[in-house]
Protein backbone atom coordinates (compact mmCIF):
# COMPACT_ATOMS: atom_id res chain seq x y z
CA UNK A 1 0.00 0.00 0.00
CA UNK A 2 2.86 2.30 0.79
CA UNK A 3 3.95 1.74 -2.98
CA UNK A 4 1.32 4.31 -3.60
CA UNK A 5 2.98 7.32 -5.48
CA UNK A 6 1.83 10.69 -5.34
CA UNK A 7 0.94 10.48 -9.27
CA UNK A 8 -2.00 8.19 -8.15
CA UNK A 9 -2.66 10.21 -5.38
CA UNK A 10 -3.65 13.03 -7.70
CA UNK A 11 -5.32 10.54 -10.38
CA UNK A 12 -7.31 8.57 -7.33
CA UNK A 13 -8.27 12.87 -6.24
CA UNK A 14 -9.12 14.29 -9.67
CA UNK A 15 -11.23 10.68 -10.03
CA UNK A 16 -13.17 11.23 -6.63
CA UNK A 17 -14.17 14.54 -7.69
CA UNK A 18 -15.24 13.26 -10.70
CA UNK A 19 -17.28 10.76 -9.35
CA UNK A 20 -18.69 12.88 -7.02
CA UNK A 21 -19.61 15.03 -9.75
CA UNK A 22 -21.31 12.36 -11.58
CA UNK A 23 -23.18 11.14 -8.09
CA UNK A 24 -24.67 14.97 -7.54
CA UNK A 25 -26.05 14.73 -11.21
CA UNK A 26 -27.74 11.47 -10.87
CA UNK A 27 -29.46 12.53 -7.86
CA UNK A 28 -30.43 15.65 -9.88
CA UNK A 29 -32.20 13.90 -12.46
CA UNK A 30 -33.67 11.26 -9.62
CA UNK A 31 -35.43 14.44 -8.18
CA UNK A 32 -36.87 15.61 -11.48
CA UNK A 33 -37.68 12.17 -12.27
CA UNK A 34 -39.69 11.58 -8.92
CA UNK A 35 -41.11 15.03 -9.24
CA UNK A 36 -42.57 14.20 -12.25
CA UNK A 37 -43.84 10.83 -11.25
CA UNK A 38 -45.63 12.92 -8.35
CA UNK A 39 -47.02 15.85 -10.96
CA UNK A 40 -48.90 12.13 -12.40
CA UNK A 41 -49.80 10.72 -9.31
CA UNK A 42 -51.59 14.17 -8.49
CA UNK A 43 -53.19 14.47 -12.50
CA UNK A 44 -54.30 11.20 -11.51
CA UNK A 45 -55.95 11.80 -8.43
CA UNK A 46 -57.51 14.70 -10.25
CA UNK A 47 -58.91 13.27 -13.27
CA UNK A 48 -60.82 10.34 -10.76
CA UNK A 49 -62.19 13.60 -8.91
CA UNK A 50 -63.41 14.55 -12.25
CA UNK A 51 -64.91 11.35 -13.44
CA UNK A 52 -67.37 11.37 -10.13
CA UNK A 53 -68.73 14.76 -11.50
CA UNK A 54 -71.54 14.93 -13.71
CA UNK A 55 -72.18 18.24 -15.64
CA UNK A 56 -70.40 21.03 -15.37
CA UNK A 57 -67.98 22.53 -12.51
CA UNK A 58 -67.82 25.66 -10.95
CA UNK A 59 -64.03 26.21 -10.43
CA UNK A 60 -60.80 28.65 -10.15
CA UNK A 61 -58.27 29.15 -12.31
CA UNK A 62 -55.18 30.51 -11.59
CA UNK A 63 -53.61 33.82 -12.74
CA UNK A 64 -50.65 33.41 -10.78
CA UNK A 65 -49.37 35.06 -7.52
CA UNK A 66 -51.85 33.12 -5.72
CA UNK A 67 -54.46 34.91 -7.43
CA UNK A 68 -57.50 33.44 -9.20
CA UNK A 69 -60.17 33.96 -11.54
CA UNK A 70 -63.99 32.30 -11.19
CA UNK A 71 -64.35 29.45 -14.18
CA UNK A 72 -66.74 27.52 -14.94
CA UNK A 73 -65.49 23.83 -16.75
CA UNK A 74 -67.82 23.31 -19.05
CA UNK A 75 -67.06 19.72 -20.07
CA UNK A 76 -65.59 17.26 -17.92
CA UNK A 77 -65.95 14.30 -20.57
CA UNK A 78 -62.54 15.47 -22.27
CA UNK A 79 -59.78 16.16 -21.19
CA UNK A 80 -56.71 17.26 -23.19
CA UNK A 81 -53.44 15.45 -22.64
CA UNK A 82 -49.63 16.64 -23.76
CA UNK A 83 -47.79 13.74 -25.52
CA UNK A 84 -44.73 15.64 -25.92
CA UNK A 85 -42.71 17.26 -28.50
CA UNK A 86 -45.17 20.27 -27.99
CA UNK A 87 -48.49 17.99 -28.90
CA UNK A 88 -51.53 17.53 -27.01
CA UNK A 89 -54.52 15.02 -27.86
CA UNK A 90 -57.82 15.45 -26.33
CA UNK A 91 -58.86 12.06 -24.45
CA UNK A 92 -61.56 10.75 -21.78
CA UNK A 93 -60.70 11.38 -18.46
CA UNK A 94 -60.19 7.06 -18.49
CA UNK A 95 -57.82 7.63 -21.22
CA UNK A 96 -56.33 10.18 -19.70
CA UNK A 97 -55.38 8.33 -16.62
CA UNK A 98 -54.33 5.44 -18.67
CA UNK A 99 -51.62 7.18 -20.08
CA UNK A 100 -50.03 8.83 -16.81
CA UNK A 101 -50.15 5.43 -15.45
CA UNK A 102 -48.04 4.04 -18.25
CA UNK A 103 -46.00 7.44 -17.82
CA UNK A 104 -45.86 6.43 -14.05
CA UNK A 105 -44.68 3.05 -14.73
CA UNK A 106 -41.45 4.52 -16.79
CA UNK A 107 -40.51 6.71 -14.70
CA UNK A 108 -40.48 4.30 -12.33
CA UNK A 109 -38.20 2.04 -14.19
CA UNK A 110 -35.87 5.06 -15.11
CA UNK A 111 -35.78 5.20 -10.96
CA UNK A 112 -34.61 1.95 -10.59
CA UNK A 113 -32.05 2.48 -13.27
CA UNK A 114 -30.80 5.43 -11.49
CA UNK A 115 -30.71 3.86 -8.15
CA UNK A 116 -28.66 1.62 -9.90
CA UNK A 117 -25.84 3.75 -11.15
CA UNK A 118 -26.08 5.84 -7.62
CA UNK A 119 -25.13 2.53 -5.63
CA UNK A 120 -22.36 1.85 -8.35
CA UNK A 121 -20.61 5.78 -8.16
CA UNK A 122 -21.22 5.32 -4.33
CA UNK A 123 -19.25 1.83 -4.57
CA UNK A 124 -16.62 3.33 -6.37
CA UNK A 125 -16.51 6.57 -3.97
CA UNK A 126 -15.78 4.54 -0.99
CA UNK A 127 -13.04 2.36 -2.60
CA UNK A 128 -10.88 5.15 -3.16
CA UNK A 129 -12.14 6.28 -0.38
CA UNK A 130 -10.62 3.12 1.58
CA UNK A 131 -7.69 2.95 -0.36
CA UNK A 132 -6.53 6.75 0.45
CA UNK A 133 -7.59 5.73 4.22
CA UNK A 134 -5.12 2.89 3.95
CA UNK A 135 -2.10 4.85 3.06
CA UNK A 136 -0.67 5.62 5.87
CA UNK A 137 -0.06 9.43 6.85
CA UNK A 138 3.83 10.84 5.97
CA UNK B 1 5.85 26.93 -14.22
CA UNK B 2 4.96 28.10 -17.34
CA UNK B 3 7.89 29.96 -18.54
CA UNK B 4 9.63 26.18 -19.06
CA UNK B 5 6.92 25.49 -21.68
CA UNK B 6 8.26 26.50 -25.28
CA UNK B 7 5.50 28.51 -27.03
CA UNK B 8 5.04 26.03 -29.70
CA UNK B 9 4.24 23.70 -26.57
CA UNK B 10 1.93 26.29 -24.98
CA UNK B 11 0.05 26.53 -28.76
CA UNK B 12 -0.28 22.82 -28.82
CA UNK B 13 -2.12 22.74 -25.39
CA UNK B 14 -4.18 25.94 -25.95
CA UNK B 15 -5.10 24.21 -29.28
CA UNK B 16 -6.32 21.11 -27.50
CA UNK B 17 -8.08 22.26 -24.84
CA UNK B 18 -10.31 24.30 -27.27
CA UNK B 19 -10.52 21.07 -29.11
CA UNK B 20 -11.96 19.17 -26.27
CA UNK B 21 -14.45 22.26 -25.45
CA UNK B 22 -15.59 21.86 -29.36
CA UNK B 23 -16.04 18.07 -28.65
CA UNK B 24 -18.07 18.31 -25.26
CA UNK B 25 -20.41 21.18 -27.08
CA UNK B 26 -20.90 18.71 -30.42
CA UNK B 27 -21.40 15.32 -27.36
CA UNK B 28 -24.03 18.07 -25.82
CA UNK B 29 -25.64 19.22 -28.88
CA UNK B 30 -25.75 15.61 -30.17
CA UNK B 31 -27.40 14.35 -26.79
CA UNK B 32 -30.16 17.03 -26.89
CA UNK B 33 -30.85 16.16 -30.51
CA UNK B 34 -30.90 12.82 -29.42
CA UNK B 35 -33.27 13.03 -27.02
CA UNK B 36 -35.76 15.76 -29.07
CA UNK B 37 -36.08 12.65 -31.34
CA UNK B 38 -36.52 9.90 -29.29
CA UNK B 39 -39.66 12.05 -28.11
CA UNK B 40 -41.03 13.10 -31.18
CA UNK B 41 -40.93 9.53 -31.80
CA UNK B 42 -42.84 8.40 -28.59
CA UNK B 43 -45.26 11.33 -29.82
CA UNK B 44 -45.44 9.81 -33.07
CA UNK B 45 -46.07 6.37 -31.55
CA UNK B 46 -48.81 8.09 -29.36
CA UNK B 47 -50.75 9.41 -32.42
CA UNK B 48 -50.69 6.74 -34.40
CA UNK B 49 -52.68 4.81 -31.89
CA UNK B 50 -55.67 7.67 -32.38
CA UNK B 51 -58.28 7.56 -34.57
CA UNK B 52 -58.22 9.52 -37.76
CA UNK B 53 -61.02 11.97 -36.26
CA UNK B 54 -59.10 12.52 -33.23
CA UNK B 55 -58.63 16.34 -31.49
CA UNK B 56 -55.02 16.98 -31.44
CA UNK B 57 -52.98 20.31 -30.43
CA UNK B 58 -49.97 21.66 -31.41
CA UNK B 59 -47.88 24.21 -29.27
CA UNK B 60 -47.02 27.13 -31.55
CA UNK B 61 -45.51 29.19 -29.18
CA UNK B 62 -47.38 29.55 -26.04
CA UNK B 63 -50.47 28.50 -27.84
CA UNK B 64 -52.33 25.60 -28.34
CA UNK B 65 -53.72 25.64 -31.94
CA UNK B 66 -55.84 22.79 -32.87
CA UNK B 67 -54.97 20.51 -35.62
CA UNK B 68 -55.59 17.35 -37.14
CA UNK B 69 -54.12 13.91 -36.75
CA UNK B 70 -52.97 13.48 -40.46
CA UNK B 71 -51.64 16.79 -40.33
CA UNK B 72 -49.52 16.81 -36.93
CA UNK B 73 -48.23 13.30 -37.72
CA UNK B 74 -46.71 15.01 -41.17
CA UNK B 75 -45.15 18.01 -39.31
CA UNK B 76 -43.80 15.41 -36.59
CA UNK B 77 -42.51 13.11 -39.69
CA UNK B 78 -40.93 16.12 -41.12
CA UNK B 79 -39.25 17.02 -37.73
CA UNK B 80 -37.85 13.68 -37.37
CA UNK B 81 -36.13 13.72 -40.87
CA UNK B 82 -34.63 17.35 -39.63
CA UNK B 83 -33.97 15.66 -36.35
CA UNK B 84 -32.25 12.74 -38.05
CA UNK B 85 -30.01 14.81 -40.90
CA UNK B 86 -28.63 17.43 -37.99
CA UNK B 87 -27.52 14.14 -35.64
CA UNK B 88 -25.82 12.80 -39.05
CA UNK B 89 -23.80 16.25 -39.63
CA UNK B 90 -23.26 16.32 -35.80
CA UNK B 91 -21.43 12.84 -35.62
CA UNK B 92 -19.31 13.94 -39.09
CA UNK B 93 -18.84 16.81 -37.10
CA UNK B 94 -17.83 14.98 -33.96
CA UNK B 95 -15.61 12.64 -36.12
CA UNK B 96 -13.62 15.08 -37.34
CA UNK B 97 -12.84 16.43 -34.08
CA UNK B 98 -11.95 13.80 -32.39
CA UNK B 99 -9.52 12.77 -35.24
CA UNK B 100 -7.84 16.70 -34.78
CA UNK B 101 -7.93 15.62 -31.17
CA UNK B 102 -5.72 12.62 -31.44
CA UNK B 103 -3.69 14.00 -33.52
CA UNK B 104 -2.71 17.31 -31.41
CA UNK B 105 -2.01 14.77 -28.62
CA UNK B 106 0.56 12.87 -30.34
CA UNK B 107 2.00 16.32 -31.88
CA UNK B 108 2.17 17.40 -27.74
CA UNK B 109 3.67 13.82 -26.46
CA UNK B 110 6.30 14.21 -29.27
CA UNK B 111 7.19 17.49 -28.33
CA UNK B 112 6.70 17.02 -24.87
CA UNK B 113 8.73 13.62 -25.42
CA UNK B 114 11.85 15.43 -27.18
CA UNK B 115 12.02 17.81 -24.95
CA UNK B 116 12.29 15.50 -21.73
CA UNK B 117 15.84 14.16 -23.21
Amino acid sequence: MSEVSEQDVRNLAVQHRELQNQAESLQQQMGMVQMSIEDCTRAIGTLEELEAVSGSINTMLPLGGGTFVHANVANVEKVVVSVGAGISVEKSPAEAKELLNQRKEELSKVVERLNGSIAQVGQRIQSIESMAGNRSPQ
Amino acid sequence: MSSEIPPQVQNQLAQLQQVQQQAQSLAMQKNQTASMQKESEMALEELEKLSDDAVVYRAVGDLQIQSTKEETVTKLKERLDTLSLRLQSLSRQEERISKRFTQLQEQLQQAMGTQGQ
